[in-house]
C-alpha cells in the first residue's frame, strides 16, 4: 500500500465526519429565521429574513438593470433589509429607496454596503510601552525614531506597488527578516562584502506604513541564522544560541542542538528545528526539534544523504547555500549540487527527492521556497540568465518536481525568491520583480513595482511584500 | 419584437428576487463556515448579490457566478482577518453560539487551515463540489486542490484527533 492510499483509507472517517457535522455548524451559525427579528416573526421561511416582495415596484428602467455597484449595493441592501422602492433616475440607471411599508415615502436611499468588504477590526502595535533588554538595555524605542506614518499617503486597500518611506537604518546585506505578526523585522546583517555587522535593526508595521527603529541587544553577526515563532527570535551565531522575546528584550541561552556544528532555523507546524550538519563538510543532515517548555532539544534525526558534502555555506561564507523550506507536513533541504532530502513530520522519516533536472552539472544557484500551496523550487543553472521554476508533487507516493514552461528573467549574480501565499515572487537587480503562480503557471511582470537595485531584503506578512532595497522600500499587495 | 426596457427591468428585478430568495440562506450559511461569523457572513453575501446584481446581464449561470464571489468575498475577509490578528494580538470575537462540543472542536479545527485550505474543504464536504469545479473556484488547477485538501485534512486530523 502506498502512502497515499493510507493517507485515503485513515481520512475516510474524518470525511465523514465531515460531511455530517460541517451542515450541522452551519445550520448552528446560520440558523434559518430572521437575523434581528424576534423569534415568531411571522415573516415567512428563508424569506424571514428577506423582503416582502409587495413592497416592490419598478417606476422605469433601461436595458441595463443596475448601472452602478453602489445602485446594485443598494438595490440588494434593500432586498435583504426589507421592501423597497425602485426608481428611475436621469441617468437610466435606478436606485433602490427603503419604503416603510405603512406610509410609502421615500426616506432616503438605503445604504450602501462598503465595496471593499466587510472591515475587519485592526488594532495597530502599542508602541508607547519602553521595552528593556538584559541590563534595562532598550529593545524597541518607545517613540519609534523612524516612525513616519504622518508623511506617507495612508494604506490604501488596493493591490500593487507603493513606495512608502524608506527604513530610518542603513541599508544592509542578509538581514534577518521575519515578520514578527506585528512588524516586518530587519535585524542585524552585514556589509556587502560581510565584514562590518550591524547590531541595531528597524521594524516596518504594514497597517500604519510606520517604520520603528529597534536598538536590538547590542550584537550581531554576519552569519547569523535566526527564525521567528511565538514572540521569540531564535538565533545561532559564532556557536552562540540563544532565543529573543522581541517585546521584553528578554534573552535567552539555549543548549546547543546536539552534535550539530552548523544549522539554520525552520519553523514548521508550531515548532522551531534547527536543521544542519556535523560540519561544514557532512554529508548527513540532521533535524532536531526544540521544545520551549523542558528547554531540550529532541533526539537528532540523522539521515546520510550519500552526497559528498552539503554546501552548509556558500563561498563568502556569509549565506546558506543550503536552502531550508518548511510546511505544515514537511521540511525540505535543498543543495546547490542538484540533491534535496525531504524530512516528513508525521512519520519522522527522510527521503530522498529526485533531482531538478538531468543536467549532470550543478546548477549555478537553486532555492527552495514554501509557498502556501506546497514546496517550489527556483532553479537557475549554469550560462542562464532565466529562472526555471517548479513544484514538489506527490503521486502516490512518488515525488517529483513539475516545472513550469516559461522561465524567468535574471541576473544569475544575484536573485532571491520569496514565497506571497501560493505565488514566488523572484527579485533580481535591474529588473522589475517578477510574479510566478508555480502551481497554475504564468509569469507577470511586476512593470507597476520598482526596476530592483543590486540587492533586496524582504518580508512577507501574509497581506503584503515588503522590500526593502538599497534605493527604497516598497509594499506590494496582491489582487 | 423586443421587450420594452420597463418589462426588461421587471423581469430582472423577478429573477435578482428569486435568487435571493432562493440562495441567500445557503450563501449565508456557507459563508459562516468559511469565515466563521454570521455578521460578516451576511455583509460578505450582500455584497455579493450587488456584484450578481450589477453583472446580471453578463453572466449566464448566476448561481455559480454567486457562489463564486461569495467565496472569494470570504477568501478576502479571511486575508485580512489574518493580518488584523497578528497585529491586534487577541483571538478575534466569535460570534455568541451556543455550540455542541464537537461542532465547537471542529470550528477551532477549521480555523487552524489556511484560507485556501478551508475553502477546500468547505466546498468539498459541505457544498460536495467536485475537485474540477472547486479549481474554477478559486482559479487553481483540481492538482492543487488535491493538494490543499491533502495538506487540511492531515491538519484537520491533527486537530481533532
Amino acid at each position: 500500500m502506498t502512502a497515499t492510499e493510507t493517507d485515503v483509507a485513515d481520512f475516510a472517517p474524518l470525511e465523514d465526519r465531515l460531511r455530517r457535522d460541517l451542515p450541522a455548524l452551519a445550520r448552528a451559525l446560520a440558523p434559518g429565521g430572521p437575523i434581528d427579528r424576534p423569534v415568531g416573526s411571522d415573516t415567512p421561511g428563508l424569506d424571514d429574513a428577506s423582503p416582502s416582495i409587495e413592497g416592490w415596484e419598478v417606476v422605469a428602467g433601461r436595458s441595463g438593470l443596475v448601472r452602478s455597484l453602489a445602485t446594485a449595493a443598494a438595490v440588494v441592501a434593500a432586498l435583504v433589509a426589507g421592501a423597497m422602492l425602485i426608481e428611475a433616475i436621469d441617468g437610466g440607471g435606478i436606485v433602490a429607496t427603503a419604503v416603510p411599508e405603512d406610509e410609502g415615502v421615500n426616506r432616503g436611499t438605503a445604504p450602501a454596503p462598503s465595496s471593499t468588504g466587510t472591515t475587519a477590526s485592526v488594532d495597530g502595535p502599542d508602541t508607547g510601552e519602553a521595552v528593556t533588554g538584559p541590563g534595562g538595555t532598550p529593545i524597541a524605542s518607545p517613540n519609534g525614531t523612524g516612525g513616519s506614518a504622518g508623511s506617507v499617503d495612508r494604506p490604501s486597500s488596493g493591490p500593487g506597488w507603493t513606495q512608502v518611506d524608506d527604513a530610518p537604518i542603513e541599508f544592509r546585506y542578509r538581514p534577518v527578516s521575519v515578520w514578527t505578526g506585528e512588524q516586518a523585522l530587519f535585524w542585524a546583517g552585514s556589509s556587502e562584502t560581510g565584514g562590518r555587522a550591524f547590531t541595531d535593526g528597524a521594524g516596518f508595521d504594514p497597517v500604519t506604513w510606520s517604520w520603528e527603529r529597534l536598538d536590538g541587544p547590542g550584537w550581531g553577526h554576519p552569519g547569523l541564522q535566526a527564525a521567528y515563532l511565538d514572540g521569540w527570535l531564535y538565533t545561532a551565531a559564532k556557536g552562540n544560541v540563544a532565543r529573543l522575546q522581541i517585546d521584553t528584550g528578554v534573552e535567552e541561552q539555549l543548549p546547543q542542538p546536539g552534535e550539530m556544528m552548523v544549522f539554520d532555523w525552520v519553523t514548521a507546524g508550531g515548532d522551531v528545528y534547527a536543521v544542519g550538519s556535523s560540519s561544514w563538510s557532512s554529508a548527513d543532515v540532521v533535524v532536531r526539534r526544540y521544545d520551549p517548555a523542558s528547554r531540550s532539544w529532541s533526539v537528532g534525526d540523522t539521515y546520510p544523504t550519500g552526497a559528498t558534502a552539503l554546501a552548509w555555506f556558500d563561498a563568502t561564507f556569509i549565506s546558506s547555500a543550503v536552502s531550508l523550506a518548511a510546511t505544515v507536513d514537511e521540511i525540505v533541504v535543498w543543495s546547490p549540487d542538484n540533491r534535496g532530502y525531504r524530512y516528513d513530520l508525521d512519520s519522522g522519516t527522510w527521503s530522498d527527492l529526485p533531482p531538478a533536472s538531468d543536467d549532470p552539472s550543478p546548477t549555478v544557484q537553486s532555492r527552495v521556497v514554501a509557498t502556501d500551496g506546497g514546496i517550489a523550487l527556483v532553479v537557475v543553472r549554469p550560462g542562464d540568465e532565466v529562472a526555471d521554476v517548479a513544484t514538489l508533487t506527490d503521486d502516490d507516493g512518488r515525488w517529483y518536481w513539475s516545472f513550469l514552461e516559461q522561465p524567468v528573467p535574471v541576473d544569475p549574480e544575484s536573485w532571491s525568491a520569496v514565497a506571497v501565499g501560493e505565488a514566488i515572487m523572484v527579485l533580481s537587480p535591474g529588473h522589475h520583480p517578477q510574479l510566478i503562480d508555480p502551481w497554475n503557471g504564468g509569469t507577470t511582470d511586476q512593470v507597476d513595482g520598482p526596476v530592483l537595485s543590486s540587492a533586496t531584503n524582504t518580508v512577507w506578512t501574509g497581506s503584503e511584500l515588503v522590500v526593502w532595497t538599497t534605493t527604497g522600500t516598497w509594499i506590494w499587495r496582491p489582487t | 419584437m423586443g421587450s420594452s426596457p420597463e418589462t426588461t427591468a421587471q423581469t430582472d428585478v423577478d429573477d435578482i428576487h428569486a435568487l435571493v430568495a432562493a440562495e441567500r440562506e445557503p450563501m449565508v450559511r456557507l459563508a459562516c463556515l468559511l469565515i466563521g461569523s454570521r455578521a460578516e457572513a451576511e455583509e460578505v453575501v450582500q455584497e455579493s448579490f450587488a456584484v450578481v446584481a450589477q453583472r446580471w446581464e453578463e453572466i449566464d449561470r448566476p448561481g455559480g457566478y454567486l457562489r463564486t464571489t461569495v467565496v472569494n468575498g470570504c477568501r478576502s475577509v479571511l486575508r485580512r482577518r489574518e493580518v488584523a490578528e497578528r497585529h491586534a494580538r487577541h483571538d478575534r470575537p466569535r460570534d455568541d453560539v451556543a455550540l455542541p462540543t464537537h461542532l465547537v472542536e471542529l470550528a477551532e479545527a477549521l480555523d487552524r487551515l489556511t484560507e485556501r485550505q478551508r475553502t477546500v474543504i468547505v466546498l468539498r464536504y459541505f457544498v460536495d463540489l467536485p475537485d474540477d469545479e472547486i479549481a474554477a473556484v478559486i482559479d487553481a488547477r483540481p492538482a492543487t486542490v488535491r493538494s490543499l485538501a491533502h495538506r487540511a485534512l492531515h491538519v484537520l486530523r491533527e486537530e481533532l484527533s
